[in-house]
C-alpha cells in the first residue's frame, strides 16, 4: 500500500524521466550558488533548460527505436 | 487586471481546459455505456476531494516564505512543464500519435460494455472508473492551481479561471453527450508546456536568489524563446535527421 502510494508520488512528481528532474535541480542549485557569490545568475537556467529538454527528447526517441542500448554500449567501450 | 494577472489566468485556463477534456471524455464514455448516475456521482466526488485538497494546501502554501515556495513550485512546473512539452515536441514532429478523444472515447465505451451488467442502484464501475479519471486529471489542474495562484499570491484567481474552464468544458460536453475531439487539444498541449516550463524557469531562478532583467517583463522573451527552441526541436525531428541517429551513427 505505502510502496504503491509512494510509486504513485513518484510516477505524479518526477515522471518517466527521472534525469529530468535531477537535470532541473542541478541547474537551480547552480543557479543559487552562482547568485549567492554576487555574480547575475539569471543567464544560466533558460539555455540549461533547454538542453535538458533537448536531451529528453533525444533519450526518448532512442528508447522508441532502440538504439538506447547501442549508443550506451559504445560509449561504455569508447570509455 | 495587471499582464501578470493575466498571464496567470490565461495559462490556468487553457491547461484546465485540457485535462477537463481529457476526464470529460471518460465520464462520457462510462456515462453513456452503462449509468450517468453513477458517472456523475463518481465525477462530483472526486472533484469535491479535489476542492478540500486545495483548500487546504492553498493556505499552507501561501504561509511559506516565498523564496522557498518559489524555488520549490519553480522546480516542479520545470518537471512537469519540460514533460508536457518533451511529449508535444515529439507529437509535432509525428513522432508520437496525437491525442484522439474519440478514440479514448470508444475505448472507454468499450471497456465499459465488457465490464459486465451493473448491477444495483450504484454501478461501481461506473462510479470508480470516473472517480479515477476526474481525480487524475483533477491533480495536475490542482497542482497547476495552486503553484501559480500560491506564487503571486492570487490562488482565488487561479482558481476562478480552472472553474471558469472546467465548468465550460463540461457544460459544453455533457449537453453535446459527445467527447469535445474539436477542441485543438495537441495544440494546447504544446502551449501549456511552454507555459508551465517558463514560469518554472522564471519563479525557480527567482527563488534560487537570481533576479531577472526587468522583472516581469522577462517572461514574454522566455515564452517566446523556449517556444521559439521547442519549434527548432520539432523541425529538426522532422528533418529526419535527429540528433540521436547523428550521434549514434558516428
Amino acid at each position: 500500500m505505502i510502496r504503491r502510494a509512494a510509486a504513485g508520488i513518484w510516477e505524479f512528481v518526477v515522471g518517466d524521466d527521472w534525469r529530468v528532474a535531477l537535470g532541473v535541480v542541478f541547474t537551480l542549485s547552480a543557479t543559487a550558488l552562482v547568485a549567492g557569490i554576487g555574480i547575475p545568475a539569471w543567464w544560466l537556467a533558460p539555455p540549461a533548460v533547454l538542453a535538458i529538454l533537448h536531451r529528453s527528447v533525444r533519450r526518448r526517441l532512442m528508447d522508441r527505436t532502440g538504439l538506447l542500448d547501442q549508443v550506451e554500449s559504445t560509449e561504455a567501450t569508447d570509455a | 487586471m495587471s499582464g501578470a494577472e493575466l498571464s496567470l489566468a490565461v495559462s490556468v485556463f487553457i491547461a484546465c481546459t485540457v485535462e477537463a477534456v481529457e476526464a470529460l471524455t471518460i465520464v462520457l464514455a462510462v456515462g453513456s455505456t452503462r449509468s450517468w448516475r453513477s458517472a456523475l456521482a463518481g465525477a462530483l466526488t472526486a472533484f469535491i476531494a479535489l476542492t478540500v485538497l486545495i483548500a487546504v494546501l492553498g493556505p499552507a502554501l501561501t504561509s511559506l516564505p516565498i523564496d522557498v515556495l518559489r524555488v520549490g513550485v519553480g522546480g516542479l512546473l520545470l518537471v512537469f512543464g519540460l514533460q508536457w512539452l518533451r511529449k508535444a515536441i515529439l507529437r509535432a514532429a509525428g513522432l508520437k500519435a496525437a491525442h484522439d478523444e474519440l478514440a479514448i472515447f470508444e475505448a472507454e465505451a468499450r471497456a465499459a460494455s465488457d465490464a459486465g451488467l451493473a448491477t444495483g442502484e450504484v454501478d461501481g464501475y461506473s462510479f470508480a472508473i470516473a472517480f479515477k479519471g476526474v481525480l487524475l486529471e483533477g491533480l495536475e489542474v490542482a497542482f497547476i492551481v495552486l503553484s501559480f495562484g500560491a506564487n503571486q499570491g492570487e490562488v482565488g484567481l487561479a482558481v476562478g479561471a480552472a472553474g471558469l474552464a472546467v465548468a465550460l468544458v463540461f457544460v459544453v460536453g455533457l449537453a453535446a453527450r459527445a467527447p469535445l475531439a474539436r477542441v485543438p487539444e495537441n495544440s494546447m498541449k504544446f502551449a501549456v508546456g511552454v507555459l508551465l516550463t517558463t514560469f518554472g524557469v522564471f519563479w525557480g531562478v527567482e527563488g534560487a536568489g537570481g533576479t531577472w532583467p526587468g522583472g516581469e517583463a522577462a517572461l514574454p522573451a522566455l515564452a517566446l524563446l523556449i517556444l521559439g527552441a521547442s519549434w527548432l526541436f520539432v523541425l529538426e525531428l522532422r528533418r529526419g535527421q535527429p540528433p540521436l541517429l547523428t550521434e549514434a551513427g558516428r
